[in-house]
């Protein structure tokens, strides 16, 4: 390669360079002897990284085995009372462009004797509301019947109270 | 190859490897000697064997490359971990001490340049490779070094022109102080 001007002062100034860096060479019998002896580093930095890895792992195994075992509570209930589902009877498949997720097992909760399901049903449909009092009133049969255009006058003077009926008369 | 021909090569190649390990470590001399020394055990430990398909030269710079790489990632770590400066400067203070002055501009040139051209430049002038080889130790496409080659040469005659234009002012400043530039 012929060098042109520059190239020649680059070149001069790397060849001093060179000059200069032999002089502060270490031997290469020391460097060598010394990597014949040196037993292979311990990565300091790379075992830390391990464990902290490792941790985030079991906390993570944790936290999933967790969501996958345990039921609410409120769901066990429900489970009690409503009765089960036709097997036969399929539910509406939904439109999804995504891919199911394969089911999970749940863990099957042991079924409560019939007896014990039919009494917590009768319970359950006997129940009233503890607000239904507040819906009954004094007024309450006029607005539950209401007068009929063929009742004879008699009859309509019954919704009447009293003083109307004296006020009709006079 | 056999380990006492290839320890008889390494021993021929060994300055080349420590001037090229010294411009992969930015000059800091302590920081060359390691990485140097630690391709010597990988060697021995047989993580780097040479397979004969490329110059043994071109071979042990990448291997010198690629460690100096990796052990400057260890320490950055390191530094961020445990902060202890005082050491590397002043080693690369004593050693900058020695050097002429035309060097030391020299060496801030280059440590201005761009690692791929600053490394192109080396391997081409100081160790005397060709491109294709310089290409090879670095791991790129010789159209690659080429461009490195071409924008380093350019680049480091603007930085020299520049020093030297600063050096002339400062110069005529310590003589003169009372000229107005």
């Amino acid at each position: 390669m012929e060098l042109a001007g520059d190239e020649k002062r680059i070149q001069a100034l790397f060849s001093e360079l060179r000059f200069e860096d032999q002089s502060l060479a270490p031997s290469f019998k020391r460097l060598w002897q010394s990597a014949q002896t040196t037993k292979p580093k311990r990565l300091l930095f790379v075992e830390p990284m391990v464990v902290l890895g490792s941790v985030a792992m079991i906390v993570a195994l944790a936290m999933w085995t967790r969501d996958t075992s345990t039921q609410p509570a409120f769901e066990r209930d429900v489970a009690a009372v409503v009765p089960t589902v036709d097997s036969r009877v399929e539910a509406p498949k939904k439109l999804s462009s995504r891919k199911r997720r394969p089911l999970q097992r749940k863990k099957a909760w042991p079924k409560e004797p019939e007896h014990v399901v039919i009494e917590q049903a009768a319970v359950l449909s006997s129940w009233q509301s503890p607000t239904n009092a507040l819906m009954e009133f004094t007024a309450g049969t006029v607005f539950k019947s209401l007068p009929d255009l063929t009742e004879s006058v008699t009859d309509l003077e019954s919704y009447l109270s009293i003083n109307e009926v004296k006020e009709l008369k006079q | 190859m056999e380990l006492a021909e290839l320890r008889l090569q390494l021993e021929e190649l060994h300055t080349a490897s420590f001037g090229w390990a010294l411009s992969c470590c930015r000059q800091n001399y302590a920081e060359a000697e390691e990485v140097l020394q630690t391709v010597y055990l990988k060697i021995l430990q047989g993580k780097a064997s040479f397979d004969g398909q490329s110059k043994l030269q071109t071979w042990l710079f990448a291997v010198i490359r690629n460690t100096a790489i990796s052990e400057r990632r260890k320490s950055l770590v390191r530094s961020i971990a445990t902060p202890s400066f005082e050491n590397t400067i002043d080693a690369r203070s004593q050693i900058e001490l020695e050097r002429s002055e035309v060097q030391q501009r020299f060496q801030a040139a280059l440590q201005r340049l761009p690692a791929r051209q600053r490394e192109t430049l080396h391997l081409v002038f100081y160790q005397e490779l060709s491109l294709s080889e310089a290409a090879q130790v670095m791991s790129i496409s010789i159209g690659s070094a080429r461009q490195h080659y071409e924008r380093g040469k350019k680049r480091l005659r603007e930085l020299l022109d520049r020093e030297e234009m600063d050096y002339g002012i400062g110069w005529r400043r310590k003589e003169n102080p009372g000229t107005v530039l």
